[in-house]
């Protein structure tokens, strides 16, 4: 059975409008603000190394997601990275077009489980997957600890 | 065995730390808006309201009038029958005194706000909303009260076309 | 359906920020739960994860994010979520793993980061309201708890004094717990009831503060207890049940939480209780407010309507009382970090059945305890029965 009556003039349908309003603080963790100092005041990258079975993690966890044992090692990433998988942006988040567009990439680095997701420092028709790539960070006086700490990555 | 568990784990973080930033942390504000469809009994209900008057639906299978209206029951699980106007008078089933404002922040006026049944309705079936034109220490549960509607062209199709509830006068309702 | 125990717990300390991220909570409470039943992640079956509104840590599809915290990567991964009930409810929901024969081994995983919402949690509870009828008066959430005890309060004429008194022994009761975010082995009776007004007759300090935190289970069948020697550290689920009422919560009488009695008729029928007065020997109902511990009181059928005042009074309900509720120091003492109270009620069961509670240990034995969570817009309630 369904309703007994139904209105079909969509001018009799009332809606109420409104919006959830929240502002968040979020911390970064055990293993992230070691991350974030040490990019922040010695522009280094960190990961972390699980002693229980030896895999290596960017960007570092407090624990090892494969064997779930606490990790406290901290290692530094290698300089070079490589571009696992790129993306171009041509439209904001509403749908409205970029004045320039925006290249993505996922950089993956020998050695690490993991990644980063982060700008790719080269016009979008240079973009592509096997590129070598560095990070360029901001300079040590602009640095906040935040991922935008690093500029992007760059061939 | 945890009784000689020495270490339970958790860093604990002052407002300081938090806010002031002496740990990294990410701020972030989501951005996001509604808009709520009322639905055909609530249509109706607002619709109403902005006439002046309340009105609920009937169940034939549970013989109850619900207020707020609905289209189904969700006792007997079938759809209401009809509309019911009901009265704007009816009786306080529970209520609070309230020195917090909508953001926890306190305030100095207590709002007066519960429960008031409606004659008309089911039994204990109500709303929420304000009480007023009496004191904190005039008001207790069972008091019978009465609508005081703004005026019409003031009303928009909201439970806040009625101002608050007031207690019922000699002779009224 | 086949016998299930806890056989490991852990939890982290409830405070009102920790700085770990949630993924960082859950693992640290599931990694201690693990060693407890001496198992490794490898070991574990399949994952279930309890947490309260997304809304709160401020992560959208939560139960995703803290999969990897959890232990529940490329496992069979479920997460629960019913408001507050769900630090009872997220047992229940590992139960049916175990129970059916689906898992041998389940880990449960409950998770809240409160802090992340500024400028107070209470900003996003809001939405719980409608948006119709509730949300254009600008309410509180204080204002429906001040009006279900009012209601309480009024129709059995309860003096106010019987209803702080449950946060004084709370949280003098915390003073034991070492997760306790407000221990205070010197409250008194005038500290609680001169507390400012918030919403009246609600005073501050019949209220439990917001929290971060985690807390975890193992659960194991009958099989993996025995070939694992883990009986010493075991105790039993005998009965589970869970039940919510409408949203329409200005329709019904607020005077008796319903739902927290059908679903304790529910458990109690698994249990084989009849008689729980009798038969149940200590509870952990759900206190986040102290009028809260009375209403479910008599909820769970532990007391007559309108009378479990009188047990706190004639100090029934005391850890050395003939019926000791919330020896955990519950809500009010240790924290309300929502789903994650499972610590605290589940985890209380857990430790206390198995002689492991230590300062919080009830001096006389026993044999069965109820948990009880509630959650929602005063609607649900989840029952879970355990047994040396």
């Amino acid at each position: 059975m369904t309703f007994t009556e139904r209105t079909t003039d969509p001018r009799a349908f009332r809606h109420v409008e409104g919006h959830i309003e929240a502002d968040y603080i979020y911390t970064t963790g055990l293993a992230g603000d070691r991350f974030f100092r040490e990019l922040r005041d010695h522009g280094r990258i960190l990961g972390t190394r699980c002693a229980a079975c030896g895999r290596r993690w960017l960007p570092p966890k407090l624990f090892c997601e494969a064997c779930f044992h606490e990790v406290t090692d901290f290692v530094e990433a290698p300089p070079e990275g490589r571009v696992a998988a790129v993306s171009v942006a041509r439209v904001g988040r509403r749908g409205e077009p970029l004045p320039k567009p925006e290249v993505w990439a996922l950089v993956r680095f020998r050695g690490f489980e993991g990644g980063f997701v982060h700008r790719l420092l080269v016009e979008p028709e240079a973009a592509r997957p096997g590129l070598v790539v560095r990070a360029v960070l901001k300079p040590a006086g602009s640095r906040t600890g935040a991922i935008t700490d690093i500029e992007g990555f760059a061939p | 065995m945890t009784a000689r568990i020495e270490k339970w784990p958790g860093v604990e973080l002052g407002p300081k730390d938090l806010e002031g930033g002496t740990v990294t942390t990410v701020r972030s504000r989501p951005d996001a808006r509604f808009a709520w469809s009322a639905g055909e009994a609530m249509s109706r209900f607002l619709a109403e309201l902005q006439r002046g008057r309340l009105i609920g639906r009937r169940c034939d299978g549970c013989k109850r009038v619900l207020f707020p209206p609905r289209m189904f029951c969700e006792e007997c699980f079938r759809p209401t029958d009809a509309w019911v106007y009901v009265r704007d008078t009816g009786a306080i089933e529970t209520f609070s005194v309230s020195y917090l404002d909508t953001d926890a922040r306190r305030i100095a006026e207590p709002i007066l706000v519960g429960v008031v049944s409606i004659d008309g309705a089911a039994p204990k079936m109500g709303i929420m909303h304000y009480f007023g034109e009496m004191t904190k220490d005039d008001i207790r549960i069972g008091m019978r009260v009465k609508a005081v509607w703004r005026p019409p062209e003031e009303r928009t199709g909201s439970v806040l076309d009625i101002r608050h509830f007031r207690p019922l006068r000699e002779g009224e309702g | 359906m086949r016998k299930v125990a806890v056989v490991g717990a852990g939890m982290t300390i409830f405070r009102r920020r920790l700085q770990e991220t949630g993924k960082e909570l859950s693992f640290e409470a599931s990694r201690m739960a693990l060693d407890q039943a001496k198992m490794e992640i490898s070991d574990v079956n399949a994952v279930i994860h309890g947490t309260a509104p997304d809304a709160f840590d401020g992560v959208h599809m939560k139960g995703e994010y803290l999969l990897d915290g959890s232990g529940g990567i490329r496992k069979p991964y479920m997460r629960v979520y019913t408001g507050g009930g769900t630090g009872v409810f997220s047992t229940i929901a590992g139960w049916w793993h175990v129970a059916s024969g689906l898992a041998d081994i389940a880990l449960v995983v409950n998770e809240e980061k409160m802090s992340s919402c500024q400028p107070h949690p209470q900003s996003v509870f809001a939405h719980i309201w409608d948006p119709i009828l509730d949300r254009p008066l600008k309410p509180n959430l204080v204002w429906i708890f001040a009006m279900e005890m009012n209601r309480y309060m009024t129709v059995h004429g309860i003096p106010y004094e019987d209803i702080a008194r449950v946060a004084v022994k709370n949280k003098r009761n915390a003073v034991g717990h070492p997760c306790a975010q407000l221990p205070d082995a010197n409250i008194t009776l005038e500290d609680v009831m001169n507390s400012e007004v918030m919403a009246w007759p609600v005073h501050r300090l019949d209220i439990s503060p917001p929290s971060d935190g985690a807390a975890a289970v193992v659960l194991a069948s009958e099989d993996v207890v025995r070939k694992r020697k883990l009986r010493d550290q075991a105790a039993w689920i005998k009965g589970v049940g869970w039940c919510i009422d409408s949203t329409m919560w200005t329709d019904r009488d607020l005077v008796f939480p319903e739902y927290v009695n059908r679903a304790a008729k529910m458990a109690y029928k698994q249990a084989k209780i009849d008689r729980p007065k009798r038969q149940i020997d200590f509870a952990e109902p759900y206190d986040p407010f102290d009028y809260k511990e009375l209403h479910h009181l008599e909820g769970l059928g532990l007391a007559d309507k309108g009378k479990a005042g009188l047990m706190t009074r004639e100090g029934i309900t005391e850890r050395d009382g003939k019926l000791p509720v919330c020896p955990s120091g519950g809500l009010l003492g240790v924290g309300n970090p929502i789903a994650a109270t499972m610590g605290i009620k589940i985890g209380e069961l857990y430790w206390q059945l198995t002689g492991q509670a230590g300062k919080r240990q009830i001096p006389h034995e026993v044999h069965t305890g109820v948990a009880q969570a509630w959650g929602d817009l005063m609607q649900y309630g989840s029952v879970v029965v355990m047994g040396a």
